[in-house]
C-alpha cells in the first residue's frame, strides 16, 4: 500500500491556504464585522498637546446629544483603581489620565453612544481645559538634568528608565585598546509604525446574569490578555473570554494592550451592553505603540587583514511615555544582543539606556523579533564600514569573518547559542544567483562614466522562538506554548494552538504538520485558535516564535497520538504493536506491506473497537518548552542605480538566500518573505515617524507617512538554503520576520556602496531622495 | 455628523437653476466627490446643499473639432483621459500629466472640473490651525514644516498647487468655460487659476453661482510634442514634489512655440516665460535647454526645508524640455 503524499498534503507541500476560501469571498470576520443585539460604540477624545495639565473636562455639551449615554474620564476609572494598567514590560501606563497628558493623541475621555457617528459627535463636544506643559521629544534632552519630567508618578525622578547590558566590557575595552584598526559610526533607526490594514478595536459584551466578561479583540495574544485582564480587574479568569477572530494583520502592533480595549470593557461593565471600538486610521497612526527610534553608537576593532575581533555598542532607546514593550522580562532591550550577527567575534559589549520622552509608547515592535532588527541593522552596517575602511570587498570581509558551519552549536560573544547554520553556504548561492563579480565588474564601468550603482550584501542571523521557559516570560508567563489534537472517529481532526495568526496562514501551515505526523488529509484537519474559552493556554503569535514553539506541540502532541495509535494498529493486525512500524502514512507489520492500517482504521477503532486495556478516544495536548531559540540566517544581495538629476533610489534587483531550517509550506515561506522584504524595504527607504519640536506627529496619515507601493517594489528574487534546527521536532526555525530584519542594512549597504567613492560611509535610513540629492551637491556629483 | 442636502440634476443648467436657489456659498456642486468629501470629512466646507452633477452626460466627452482643436467635458474623468487612444497619440502631454496623479481608484472618479477646482494640500490648512488661507492672519507654513511648500512666493500663502493636470492646461493654452445664471464666459485656464487674496482666498476665480462645463484646447498648442514629469516621494500615490509640463513646436529644426509650466512650486501652476523666450527661435540643443532649465528656476526664494525643489525644478524643467523634442527618455 502506498499514499499519495500530496493528497496528504504534510511537510514541504505547496498546499494552498485554506483560510483563503473565506478571504477571497468576503466572508473573513473581523472586528468590526462583529455586531451583537443592542451593541452600542464608543469614541475618543485625544490631547492635542504633547505635554499638558488637565484642568478640568466638561462633558455636559456631550452627554445633552441625543444618544449619548456616558462620558467616561480617567476620574471614573481611578475611582475603580482602573486608571493605570500594567504593561507588558513591567511599567504601568494611563488607561486614562486623571491630571495630566504625555503625548499627543493620548486618551482623554470616552463617549459611548448608540451609534458611531453620534459617538463622534459626543467627542466634539467634550470639553476639555489644558494647561500646556514644556514637552520632552528628544530623547538626550530628557536626559539632562533640567529636562522636563514625564513621569513624576514613578519613584525615580528621572527620565531614564532602566540601563541595561551584555558581554564583556573589560575584554571588549582591552581588544579596543590593542586593534590595528577600529570603526565608529552613529546610526539612528527612526519611529515607524506597523499600519496594519486593520486597525485596533474590540467588542467587549460583559453578561450581566452570568458575570461573564467577552471581548473580541485585535490582539495577538489572546490569553496573555486574559490573566492580565483578570489580574487588573479582579474578574476571576474563567468569567473573562478574550477572542481574536480574523485579524488583519500584527507585526506586533497587536500585541500590547491598548486603553481602548479596557474603556471599552468598563463601558460594557457599566451599561451592561455590548461596546463596540474601532480606532480610524490617523488614531492608528498616531496612539499606537511603535518601533524602533534606537539611537546606536556602534564600534567595531579588527586587525588589519580585516580579521573581526570585538563589537562596542552604546545605544539610547527612546520608549516614549510608557515602557510598554511586550519583552521578556529578563531582556528590557529585546534580542538587542544578536548584534555580534553572523560573524566570530572574541569579545563583545552592548549597553542599551531606556529613556520616556513626550511620544506615545517606542521600542514595541514592528516585525522584529525582540529588537533583531536594530541589531542586524548595525552589525551589517558595521561590516561594510569597516570594509570601506580597508578597502575590502565586503563580500570577503563577510566571508573572512563568517562563524563557520563546523562551529556549531556556536556560543556568541554575547552568550547566544546558535543552534546551526551554514553562512558562507548562503552567500555563496546568492553571489552566484545575482552574478556578484559580474555586478562589481559593471559597477567599476559605471563609475567611471560618473554613473551611480551600488552593490549591498547583508548575511544576517535571526532569533527567534522564544523561548526556554528558564529565561523567558512575559510578565512571569512562562514562554512555552502548546497544542492539542481530537481525532475524530471518521478520521478527520481539530487542531488547537495556542499562537495566534493574523495572516501566517497557520491555518493551514499547522494542519500540514499534523497531516505529515498522522497520515490524515490535510483537507480534513480544523485549526482553530484565538478563542480563551477554548484553545490551550499559549503566549501567542510575535516574534517568529510559532514555528519553533506551537509547531513543535503540535507535532509532539501528534506524535502522542501516533503511539497511542500504534497500540491500536497492533489490536486491528492482531499483532505486538512492537511488531508494528509506521511506514509511508500508515501502519504495516514489519516485513509485511500487505498487512497494513491506515490512521482513518485506527481512529474508527479507538471509538469502537479499542482493546480493553486501552482508554477509549484518541487525543493529545502537549506544552512544549523548547530547549533553545532558533537562528534563522540568510544572505541578501541589493542592486540600486541612482538618478544623479534627483537623487532618486531604484532598486534593480534583489536577491534574498533564506535558511529557516525544513519548511512546513514553501508557498507560505515565500509569501512571508515576499513580504518581509517589501516591509523593509518601507523603512530603508520611504517611513519613518517625526515629531516637532512641540511634539506635534507629522505623520498622522497615509499621504504623509509613505509606505510603499508595487510601484516600488522590485522583482524579489528568492531562493534558500535548509540547515535544519537539530533540537526542534521537526527542524524548523521561524521565518516571518527575517525578511524584515534582512532587507534594510542590504538596502543602505547598496546606497552607500554606490555613494563610497565620494568618501560616503555611511546613511540613516530612510534613505530619501533629497538626502541623497544634498550629498551629489555637497561632492559637485549631480547631474546638470 | 452634519446634515445636508442632497439633489441630483441630470443638466448643466438645471445646476446653475439649482445654484442660484441656493445662498450664497452654501450650496455645492459634487462630481466625482475625491476633493470636495475630504473637505467635508475635515470640516473646512460645511455646504447645506449638495448638488450632484454626475449624471449630466452632456458634460463628459472628448472631442476634437475639425478646426484640430480639443474640448473637454467637465465630467470628464481623469480615467477616461488616461485611457483615450486618441489623446495618447496626438496629446500625449495631457494623457501623461494624469497618469501620475493619486490612484486609479481616485481617477476613475475625479473630474477634469473637479481637479481644476481642488484645494491645497498644505497640512496646516488641511489640519486644525486657524492659517491665513482658512481666513486667519497667519501663513504657518512659512516658519513651520514646509517641506512641500512653494518655492515661488506670490503672496501671503506659502501652500503649492497639487494639480498635475492643471500644468498641462496651462502649457496647452487651455480655456475654460464656465457657465452661471448670466450665461457663459471663457477664461484662459492660466488666470481662471490664481493665486488666493485677501479678498479672495482660494486659488481659482469661480462665483458661487457659477459652473465649470468644459475645457478647450486650441489646435496651435496640439500641433506641438510635450511630455510631464513628476517627481514623487514615492512613485504612485503622491502629490508632485514637482512636476514640470513642457509642450514644443519645433518648424524647420527650429522652437516655434514654447511652454514650460511647474505644478507644485507656487500657490497655482508656474510659467517658466523667461524659459520659453530662451527657447523660442533657437536650435533646441541640450545646453540650451539646461539654459532654459537655469532660467525657469530664477526667483525661486525656497524657505527652510524644501530647498530640493529648486534643483529638482531645474532638473525636470531640462529633461522635459529635451523629452519634448525626444531629445531625453526616462532610461537615459
Amino acid at each position: 500500500m502506498t499514499t499519495d503524499a500530496a493528497a496528504i498534503g504534510g511537510m514541504g507541500h505547496s498546499v494552498k491556504r485554506k483560510e483563503d476560501a473565506r478571504f477571497l469571498r468576503g466572508k473573513g470576520r473581523y472586528i468590526d464585522d462583529i455586531k451583537l443585539p443592542g451593541m452600542l460604540y464608543m469614541d475618543i477624545v485625544r490631547s492635542p498637546y504633547a505635554h499638558a495639565n488637565i484642568k478640568s473636562i466638561d462633558a455636559s455639551k456631550a452627554l445633552a446629544l441625543p444618544g449619548v449615554l456616558a462620558v467616561i474620564t480617567g476620574k471614573d476609572l481611578d475611582a475603580a483603581g482602573l486608571a493605570w494598567m500594567p504593561t507588558l514590560m513591567s511599567d504601568k501606563q494611563m488607561v486614562l489620565p486623571v491630571d495630566r497628558v504625555v503625548y499627543q493623541a493620548q486618551e482623554v475621555a470616552a463617549v459611548v453612544a448608540t451609534e458611531r457617528y453620534i459617538a463622534a459627535d459626543g467627542v466634539a463636544l467634550v470639553e476639555v481645559d489644558y494647561e500646556p506643559l514644556p514637552p520632552v521629544i528628544d530623547p538626550f534632552k530628557a536626559l539632562e538634568p533640567d529636562a522636563p519630567l514625564v513621569r513624576p508618578d514613578r519613584e525615580a525622578q528621572t527620565n531614564h528608565i532602566w540601563h541595561w547590558e551584555s558581554g564583556d566590557k573589560a575584554r571588549t575595552d582591552q581588544l579596543f585598546n590593542e586593534a590595528e584598526v577600529t570603526v565608529k559610526e552613529h546610526i539612528y533607526l527612526p519611529r515607524i509604525h506597523v499600519s496594519s490594514i486593520e486597525t485596533c478595536g474590540c467588542v467587549a459584551s460583559f453578561d450581566k446574569v452570568s458575570g461573564k466578561l467577552t471581548v473580541y479583540m485585535t490582539t495577538q495574544a489572546p490569553h496573555a490578555i486574559r490573566t492580565v485582564y483578570s489580574l487588573v480587574t479582579g474578574i476571576q479568569e474563567h468569567k473573562i473570554r478574550i477572542v481574536s477572530p480574523d485579524i488583519g494583520g500584527g507585526f506586533g502592533g497587536k500585541v500590547p494592550v491598548y486603553p481602548g480595549y479596557v474603556i471599552a470593557s468598563v463601558a460594557s461593565i457599566q451599561t451592561g451592553l455590548p461596546v463596540k471600538w474601532i480606532e480610524d486610521r490617523s488614531e492608528n497612526l498616531q496612539a499606537d505603540s511603535f518601533a524602533r527610534d534606537y539611537h546606536i553608537t556602534a564600534e567595531l576593532a579588527a586587525k588589519n587583514d580585516g580579521t573581526m575581533q570585538a563589537l562596542r555598542v552604546k545605544t539610547l532607546a527612546d520608549h516614549g511615555a510608557f515602557d510598554a514593550a511586550a519583552n521578556p522580562s529578563k531582556f528590557p532591550a529585546g534580542l538587542f544582543s544578536i548584534i555580534t550577527g553572523s560573524y566570530r567575534l572574541d569579545a563583545a559589549h552592548v549597553e542599551v539606556d531606556g529613556v520616556y520622552t513626550n511620544k506615545p509608547s517606542g521600542g514595541v515592535a514592528y516585525r522584529c523579533s525582540f529588537r533583531v532588527t536594530e541589531a542586524v541593522h548595525t552589525i551589517e552596517r558595521m561590516v561594510d564600514t569597516l570594509a570601506q575602511k580597508l578597502q575590502r570587498d565586503p563580500a570577503a570581509v563577510r566571508m573572512q569573518n563568517f562563524i563557520q558551519p563546523d562551529a556549531f552549536p556556536y556560543k556568541s560573544a554575547t552568550g547566544w547559542e546558535y543552534d546551526s547554520g551554514n553562512y558562507p553556504a548562503a552567500l555563496q548561492k546568492a553571489m552566484e544567483k545575482i552574478d556578484y563579480a559580474g555586478l562589481r565588474r559593471e559597477q567599476a564601468e559605471k563609475r567611471a562614466r560618473g554613473e551611480l550603482m551600488g552593490i549591498g550584501i547583508s548575511t544576517f542571523t535571526e532569533i527567534v522562538g522564544a523561548g526556554p521557559s528558564h529565561t523567558f516570560d512575559i510578565l512571569g508567563i512562562k514562554m512555552f506554548d502548546s497544542c492539542e489534537i481530537r481525532v475524530h472517529p471518521t478520521g478527520s481532526a481539530i487542531v488547537r494552538i495556542g499562537v495566534q495568526t493574523q495572516g501566517q496562514g497557520h491555518e493551514t501551515t499547522f494542519a500540514q504538520i499534523v497531516a505529515e505526523e498522522l497520515g490524515l488529509p490535510v483537507e480534513n484537519i480544523t485549526v482553530e485558535h484565538g478563542d480563551t474559552d477554548t484553545a490551550p493556554y499559549g503566549l501567542g503569535t510575535y516574534a517568529s516564535r510559532s514555528t519553533p514553539t506551537a509547531g513543535a506541540a503540535t507535532a509532539v502532541a501528534a506524535r502522542k497520538i501516533r503511539d497511542k495509535a500504534k497500540k491500536l494498529a497492533g489490536h486491528l493486525l492482531e499483532v505486538s504493536p512492537d511488531d508494528v512500524e509506521w511506514v509511508d502514512y500508515h501502519f504495516q507489520v514489519k516485513g509485511v506491506p500487505g498487512r497494513s492500517v491506515t490512521m482513518k482504521d485506527i481512529a474508527f477503532a479507538a471509538y469502537t473497537n479499542f482493546p480493553p486495556d486501552l482508554e477509549a478516544g484518541l487525543e493529545a495536548v502537549d506544552y512544549y518548552d523548547p530547549p533553545n531559540l532558533t537562528f534563522p540566517f540568510g544572505a541578501y544581495i541589493c542592486v540600486v542605480d541612482i538618478d544623479r538629476g534627483t537623487g532618486m533610489v531604484k532598486i534593480r534587483r534583489f536577491v534574498a538566500v533564506d535558511d529557516c531550517g525544513n519548511i512546513i509550506n514553501p508557498m507560505i515561506v515565500d509569501g512571508q518573505i515576499h513580504g518581509g522584504l517589501t516591509m523593509g524595504m518601507a523603512p530603508a527607504l520611504f517611513e519613518a515617524i517625526t515629531y516637532d519640536e512641540n511634539g506635534n506627529m507629522q505623520q498622522s496619515n497615509f499621504m504623509d507617512y509613505l509606505l510603499p507601493t508595487a510601484m516600488e517594489t522590485p522583482v524579489w528574487e528568492t531562493d534558500k538554503t535548509t540547515t535544519p534546527s537539530p533540537h526542534h521536532p521537526f527542524g524548523a526555525k521561524g521565518v516571518g520576520e527575517s525578511a524584515t530584519v534582512g532587507a534594510p542594512p542590504a538596502i543602505a549597504n547598496a546606497v552607500v556602496d554606490a555613494l563610497s567613492h565620494l568618501g560616503v560611509t555611511h546613511l540613516d535610513i530612510p534613505i530619501t531622495p533629497w538626502k541623497v540629492y544634498q550629498i551629489l551637491q555637497e561632492h559637485g556629483a549631480a547631474e546638470s | 455628523m452634519r446634515p445636508f442636502e442632497h439633489l441630483t440634476v441630470q443638466a448643466a443648467d438645471e445646476a446653475i437653476q439649482a445654484l442660484a436657489g441656493g445662498d450664497g456659498g452654501n450650496t455645492r456642486l459634487i462630481a466625482g466627490g475625491t476633493d470636495l468629501l475630504p473637505l467635508l470629512k475635515d470640516g473646512l466646507v460645511n455646504p447645506g446643499r449638495l448638488i450632484d452633477i454626475k449624471p449630466a452626460r452632456a458634460l463628459r466627452h472628448l472631442t476634437f473639432d475639425a478646426d484640430g482643436s480639443l474640448r473637454i467635458g467637465a465630467l470628464t474623468t481623469l480615467a477616461e483621459i488616461e485611457r483615450s487612444s486618441q489623446l495618447a497619440e496626438r496629446l500625449p502631454l495631457l494623457r501623461q500629466s494624469v497618469v501620475d496623479a493619486a490612484t486609479p481608484q481616485l481617477r476613475a472618479m475625479a473630474t477634469v472640473g473637479g481637479n481644476l477646482l481642488q484645494r491645497s494640500r498644505c497640512w496646516y490648512f488641511r489640519g486644525p490651525f486657524d492659517c491665513w488661507l482658512k481666513g486667519g492672519t497667519v501663513c504657518y507654513m512659512r516658519d513651520g514644516e514646509n517641506k512641500y511648500a512653494a518655492i515661488f512666493d506670490q503672496g501671503p500663502c506659502r501652500s503649492a498647487h497639487p494639480s498635475d493636470l492643471a500644468p498641462a492646461l496651462v502649457a496647452l493654452d487651455a480655456t475654460v468655460s464656465i457657465s452661471g445664471p448670466a450665461g457663459s464666459r471663457t477664461t484662459p485656464v492660466a488666470e481662471f487659476l490664481a493665486p488666493p487674496t485677501n479678498d479672495e482666498r482660494v486659488e481659482y476665480r469661480l462665483r458661487p453661482d457659477e459652473m465649470v462645463t468644459e475645457i478647450r484646447i486650441p489646435a496651435e498648442a496640439i500641433a506641438g510634442h510635450g511630455v510631464y514629469l513628476k517627481a514623487m516621494d514615492r512613485r504612485a500615490w503622491a502629490f508632485a514634489l514637482v512636476g514640470a509640463a513642457a509642450q514644443v513646436t519645433i518648424l524647420d529644426g527650429k522652437v516655434a512655440r514654447a511652454r514650460l509650466v511647474f505644478s507644485a512650486v507656487a500657490n497655482v501652476p508656474w510659467r517658466a516665460t523667461a524659459a520659453e523666450a530662451l527657447l523660442v527661435g533657437q536650435t533646441l540643443t541640450p545646453d540650451l535647454a539646461a539654459q532654459a532649465a537655469d532660467a525657469a528656476i530664477a526667483g525661486a526664494s525656497p524657505l527652510a526645508h524644501n530647498g530640493y525643489k529648486v534643483p529638482l525644478a531645474r532638473e525636470l524643467a531640462r529633461r522635459a524640455i529635451l523629452a519634448a523634442a525626444n531629445l531625453w527618455t526616462e532610461t537615459n
